[in-house]
């Protein structure tokens, strides 16, 4: 009877995948031995002999390119912003400018970029300066930040003004290319737009069908 | 139609759509992940945890030297999958197996709901599959890596079960399955189990009401599911502290934290920015062709139908799911609405943290209606016009729910270093205490640290299972062993002997986490305290530096337990 029951409820056979599915996950092991590596080969390189001290070093990763925007007002009174980044262990200075002297710029829209290729790295650490002219560099933000992405990271700071000073906040950058509240909402925009298209053909079609009836 | 063409080409439709949405993992899919937070590595890791070849109720090799206890896990499905498969296999093919599977295996069961149940004629029950398998809630599962959740068939299966005995057409046998699929839901998730619970309430209310209850039928299922939740019941209260401990993550009233767990209209309609942002990736959309058709779905309902009761659980699942406060986009509302008063039960509710995730049972009822709205209107106009439909569905998965641009390509590998550590000996990762606004970092280091754990085998000091950070042997012991080497008087000897009568073999500092000043001071006392480091690595995409400690073979597990909760005591 459960049979009967199951046969009746259990949409075409679909247990059946179930089972070859879990027997997928046993001959896996089988696939797994036969495939290569999955990450890039890390390189040993051992210490040298006559200091026996220095630590043993193991490197690898492919390269990654991390990509920085800066939005500011102009009221702000920065030219440029100083990234220094931290990465696997490798200090590096990124310079964001808003100039079009950087291939990904368009030259003073307010968003300054910057970007910085290297080995791949799941997280690095920054810290963000402002420049003003005839000033010291500001810091304005300092954190750890995830790039775990291998292609692409795109990471995006929006400066505020916070009492009487200006700091950096985190900024989410849905699409390359821009990070202001526009590009932000833009997703949420088109799923508007083309929900009021659906709307229109539904309601096309029950209001005929309302004539019809 | 023959019926094996028509099965066949819906689930050819359904492994593109799923291969689409999860692109492009299906082209490397033993080296890459898509997830943009950090559960997916929790998932890795239990999944070995759960196929060691020593495997029990508590794991030994996290937590060191007291243990994990796994009693809590969410997912008892996924952990019998990491059973069956064993030791020998890869954890990393359970979230990838479960992310193209998954999802296909439910969207068919719940187009056969639709089509069986509620009377939708193929191909437009493939609107019930798409708004239920590929919508804002599978986005979010996949992204945020909770991802057994996806292989959730048991779902459409229990409504379809359990309508047939609340409307008097299904005896024992369909009560019995109705029962079973209730425990496979509570046994996929606690989530998945309340919104399967909701169903039952539901459902059942109305046959009450319409006196179309088949009590047999609901007996046969009671008895079934009974033993099942009172088995669930009792391994969850066995164990384990009588309220979700409030950390970083969590501060807040419990409203407050339901409240960020919640539905907001805006994630109905589909992304933005922010909703990837941190931490969590919640998206409630069901596509706008499934809410329109559900919409305009009563006035074609005649009276007394499935359909009715269908439509009317979606809804109310939906208003269920916008939680304790009515929110347009973050906190601007702050309208009182329905789960308001499970606020009053403070500690109870604590454990009800998202009931966002009610969407999954709005997303199959409201599916399901859809798909009936669309062969009535078919039936109407002609196939012709209704066919845009279709393609309309399919382009909400793109347009509303976002897939796969919202999706990441991050390696899989872990660093070499760990593997350089005496198997029988354990690991302490020693990584800064996050500042609250940093919390997930926090959470996606400790996470991604217990991920590694299923390619080198190590025991580690980190605790892996729940979301409580900054608790358990890696922060007492970390805590203690910064605030050793940065004292005045490092005694080198002394904190040597400590640590490897507590059974570690390496202390592994993650110097990029933490600022500049820190990272030298502390480096230098490590040094003091251990030597020089053994290993630097940067391998794996993460900066490490190893310290090996003395000591070989097996470890005195009493001393080392003992030795721990004197430190834990004295440190706290």
């Amino acid at each position: 009877m459960l049979y009967r029951q199951c046969h009746r409820l259990c949409p075409s056979r679909w247990m059946w995948f179930l089972v070859a599915w879990v027997t997928s996950l046993s001959l896996s092991q089988v696939a797994r031995a036969a495939e290569p590596t999955d990450a890039p080969i890390p390189t040993v390189e051992p210490a040298p002999p006559e200091n026996d001290k220095a630590p043993q070093r193991i490197t690898g990763g492919g390269e990654q390119a991390l990509h920085f925007r800066v939005t500011a007002p102009s009221s702000a009174g920065f030219d440029d912003f100083l990234l220094e980044l931290t990465r696997l262990g490798v200090q590096d200075i990124v310079r964001l400018s808003d100039d079009g002297s950087n291939p990904e710029d368009i030259a003073f829209d307010g968003v300054y970029s910057g970007a910085s290729t290297g080995h791949y790295a799941r997280y690095v650490t920054v810290r963000l300066f402002g420049n003003a002219p005839d000033a010291e560099p500001t810091l304005l933000y300092s954190g750890v930040e995830r790039t775990d992405d291998v292609h692409q990271v795109l990471v995006g700071w929006r400066v505020i003004r916070r009492d009487r000073d200006h700091v950096a906040v985190r900024a989410p950058a849905a699409y390359p290319g821009n990070i202001t509240e526009v590009h932000l909402g833009l997703p949420l925009l088109v799923a508007f737009g083309w929900g009021g298209i659906v709307m229109a053909y539904v309601g096309f079609l029950f209001q005929r069908r309302r004539n019809d009836s | 139609m023959n019926a094996w063409v028509r099965n066949g080409l819906t689930l050819a439709i359904f492994i593109a759509i799923s291969i689409a949405f999860s692109w492009p993992l299906v082209t490397q899919p033993t080296q890459l992940h898509i997830s943009q937070q950090f559960d997916i590595y929790s998932l890795v890791w239990l999944t070995q945890a759960l196929g060691a070849d020593d495997a029990g109720w508590t794991f030994a090799r996290t937590a060191w030297p007291m243990g994990e206890p796994l009693n809590r896990i969410d997912s008892f499905v996924m952990a019998g999958l990491a059973w069956l498969g064993g030791s020998g296999v890869d954890p990393w093919w359970m979230p990838t197996l479960l992310i193209l599977v998954g999802p296909v295996l439910s969207a068919w069961a719940a187009e056969r709901f639709a089509a069986r149940h509620l009377g939708a004629a193929w191909p437009w029950s493939l609107v019930a599959g798409m708004a239920y398998a590929f919508s804002g809630m599978t986005a979010t599962a996949v992204l945020e890596g909770h991802v057994y959740v996806l292989l959730n068939p048991w779902l459409p299966l229990l409504a379809g079960a359990w309508l047939r005995v609340t409307s008097g057409q299904g005896g024992r046998g369909a009560g019995a399955m109705a029962g079973l699929w209730w425990g496979l839901c509570l046994l996929t998730s606690a989530y998945i189990g309340v919104g399967a619970t909701l169903v039952v309430v539901v459902l059942g209310l109305w046959g009450i009401l319409a006196r179309t209850m088949d009590w047999r039928g609901g007996a046969a299922a009671a008895a079934v599911a009974g033993p099942i939740g009172a088995a669930y019941t009792w391994v969850f209260v066995s164990s384990g502290a009588g309220s979700r401990a409030l950390s970083r993550t969590t501060a807040g009233e419990s409203i407050q934290v339901m409240d960020a767990g919640s539905m907001h209209l805006d994630s109905l309609a589909g992304w933005h920015g922010f909703t990837d942002f941190g931490m969590h990736s919640m998206s409630g959309t069901i596509g706008f062709t499934a809410l329109i058709l559900a919409m305009f779905a009563p006035f074609m309902v005649g009276p007394g139908t499935h359909l009715r009761r269908c439509m009317w659980l979606g809804w109310l699942a939906l208003m269920l799911a916008l939680g304790p406060r009515l929110q347009l986009h973050h906190d601007d509302l702050r309208l009182f609405w329905i789960l308001h008063p499970l606020g009053w039960f403070q500690d109870l509710s604590s454990f009800f943290q998202f009931p966002g995730r009610l969407m999954w049972v709005a997303s199959l009822a409201l599916g399901a209606t859809a798909a009936v709205a669309a062969t009535r209107l078919a039936r109407d106009h002609g196939a012709l016009w209704a066919s845009p439909l279709l393609l309309m569905a399919l382009v909400d998965v793109v347009v509303t729910v976002g897939m796969p641009q919202r999706g990441q390509e991050v390696r899989r590998g872990s660093p070499e270093v760990y593997e350089r550590v005496s198997p029988e000996r354990a690991v302490l990762d020693l990584m800064p205490d996050f500042l609250p606004l940093q919390s997930d970092m926090a959470l996606y280091v400790n996470n991604l640290g217990c991920a590694h754990q299923a390619s080198h085998r190590r025991a580690l000091a980190s605790r892996c299972l729940g979301t409580t950070i900054g608790t358990g042997p890696r922060a007492v012991v970390g805590g203690w062993l910064s605030d050793a080497v940065l004292s005045e008087e490092v005694d080198g000897a002394a904190i040597s002997r400590t640590l490897e009568s507590l059974g570690f073999g390496a202390v592994v500092m993650h110097p990029d986490l933490y600022s500049r000043g820190d990272r030298d001071a502390l480096a230098m006392g490590l040094q003091a305290a251990l030597g020089p480091p053994a290993i630097v690595s940067t391998d794996g995409g993460e900066h490490l530096v190893m310290y090996a400690l003395p000591g070989e073979g097996p470890v005195d597990m009493a001393e080392a337990r003992s030795r721990y909760e004197s430190m834990e005591a004295a440190y706290q």
